[in-house]
């Protein structure tokens, strides 16, 4: 008789992070326009991305802030789960 | 066609409207000029164009606020950034926008002399292409 022994890797994907990693946007707090856009305006990762802008120097010099963080949630197994 | 005297100039730097920080813009196309001299009958030098060579000039007016020019410049250095400038704030077949990525390669936190503005004068080549707009 012969033993199969079968494996379930679960892989981490990206829509584990729901819609708000897909869903990525931007207030804009700088006094000066940015992307034609002015305070208090949202900006989308997508549109930020379209003009080519540097996003990381915009957050830096208090240009734009992120408007949600995503979170991770660990991954909890069942109990007795093989 | 009308002269254009330059009071509505737009510049913006990695997507900042820096305009009214800064009081001279010059953008500068150049392309290498290749030789193709060969024997003939014309006693002249034949070239044609090669590589552009682009780069643009902007003069800042520096300022340290929250969100202004020293924020905005500062964490590009030895980066690429999009710029795009235009000779008024409105777009048109008549007020053409020039959009293009420059390597910040230079930058001027303090600049300038007892009783005198603060500015930065830097000029930065340009990588790529430069795209011509009229909408």
């Amino acid at each position: 008789m012969t033993r199969k022994a079968i494996f379930i890797y679960r892989t981490a994907t990206a829509s584990q992070f729901g819609d708000k990693e897909k869903q990525m946007s931007y207030t804009v707090t700088s006094d000066l326009e940015v992307c034609g856009k002015s305070k208090g305006d949202t900006l989308t990762e997508k549109e930020l991305l379209e003009a080519g802008v540097n996003i990381d120097a915009l957050v830096e010099g208090s240009h734009i802030k992120s408007d949600s963080t995503p979170s991770i949630k660990p991954v909890t197994t069942q109990e007795g789960a093989k | 066609m009308a002269r254009i005297v330059l009071t509505d100039a737009k510049v913006t730097v990695n997507g900042v409207n820096l305009s009214d920080h800064i009081a001279s813009v010059s953008l500068a196309m150049s392309t290498d000029v290749i030789e193709t001299s060969a024997f003939s009958s014309a006693a002249a030098k034949t070239r044609v164009g090669g590589l552009q060579d682009n780069s643009v000039t902007l003069e800042f007016h520096q300022d340290f606020a929250t969100s202004n020019v020293e924020v905005t410049i500062y964490p590009l250095l030895g980066n690429t950034t999009t710029i795009v400038v235009s000779p008024t704030s409105t777009v048109s077949a008549t007020s053409p926008s020039y959009s293009f990525t420059a390597l910040v390669s230079e930058w001027t936190p303090l600049n300038g002399g007892v009783g005198e503005l603060a500015t930065a004068s830097v000029t930065w080549p340009i990588s790529g292409a430069i795209t011509k707009a009229t909408s």
